[in-house]
């Protein structure tokens, strides 16, 4: 589906955004055990800052991602996390996001706060993403 | 911070709502392993096991980028009490 808004639109940052969090796990379910699978996924959040550095989702997704990344990044990914809570106060997922870093960094009692603004927004929300995307992911992995 | 209880339905939750997201098994094996439910901690390795069935607690512990290693012990003790093979 993001492949295909994006063949209409290859600038479109959101839908970039968030396919990069598509392939972050088929990475890490090893659904795809390509070599470049999570380097493939940061570079489409890089990209989708670089295309619309206001757009939080963006943001969210790469500080996610950073963790990961060469070095185990976790005050990188914490500071994406601050710059799209900054840009938008509100994003409910956002807030989960950056709780579930605080956590991965060591920092499990500072997680608690952001957990409940990001569920004040939302209160269906998941704890970590949004549910729509996981009911297009069958038991063996593939996404319809 | 050791609230099990709560985190147990904070899980719950989560898996009532979105259950074919494997991360929820696998934080509810290492909280039902820490709370001494070993039981709870089985089921939950099966439901793994269901979604991704070719892993090891190994494997799948290495994927989660802790900072601190106590923390990940956590993981790794529930995956394993979970079931999953080492």
């Amino acid at each position: 589906m993001f492949d295909r808004a994006l063949a209409l639109d290859p600038d479109f940052a959101w839908s970039l955004a968030i396919r990069s969090y598509v392939k972050f796990h088929a990475w890490f379910f090893k659904w795809n055990t390509a070599a470049n699978a999570l380097k493939e996924a940061i570079g489409d959040a890089e990209t989708a800052v670089a295309l619309n550095s206001d757009l939080p989702a963006a943001h969210s997704c790469l500080g996610w991602m950073y963790m990961w990344g060469e070095g185990n990044g976790h005050d990188r990914a914490l500071a994406e996390h601050e710059k799209a809570l900054a840009l938008d106060p509100n994003f409910a997922e956002g807030y989960i996001w950056y709780a579930s870093t605080l956590i991965y960094s060591g920092r499990p009692e500072l997680s608690v706060e952001p957990t409940e603004q990001g569920h004040a927004p939302r209160p269906s929300l998941p704890a970590n993403f949004p549910d729509q995307f996981w009911q297009h992911v069958p038991s063996n992995g593939s996404v319809r | 911070m050791g609230r099990y209880g709560e985190a147990e339905r904070y899980l719950n939750d989560v898996i009532e709502r979105a259950p074919e997201f494997p991360v929820s098994y696998m934080f509810l094996a290492a909280v039902r392993a820490a709370a001494g439910d070993e039981v709870g901690a089985r089921k939950a390795g099966v439901e793994i096991l269901k979604r991704i069935p070719k892993t090891t607690a190994t494997a799948l512990s290495k994927q989660f980028p802790y900072a601190e290693p106590e923390h990940m012990d956590r993981m790794v003790r529930g995956l394993r009490l979970g079931g999953l093979p080492a």
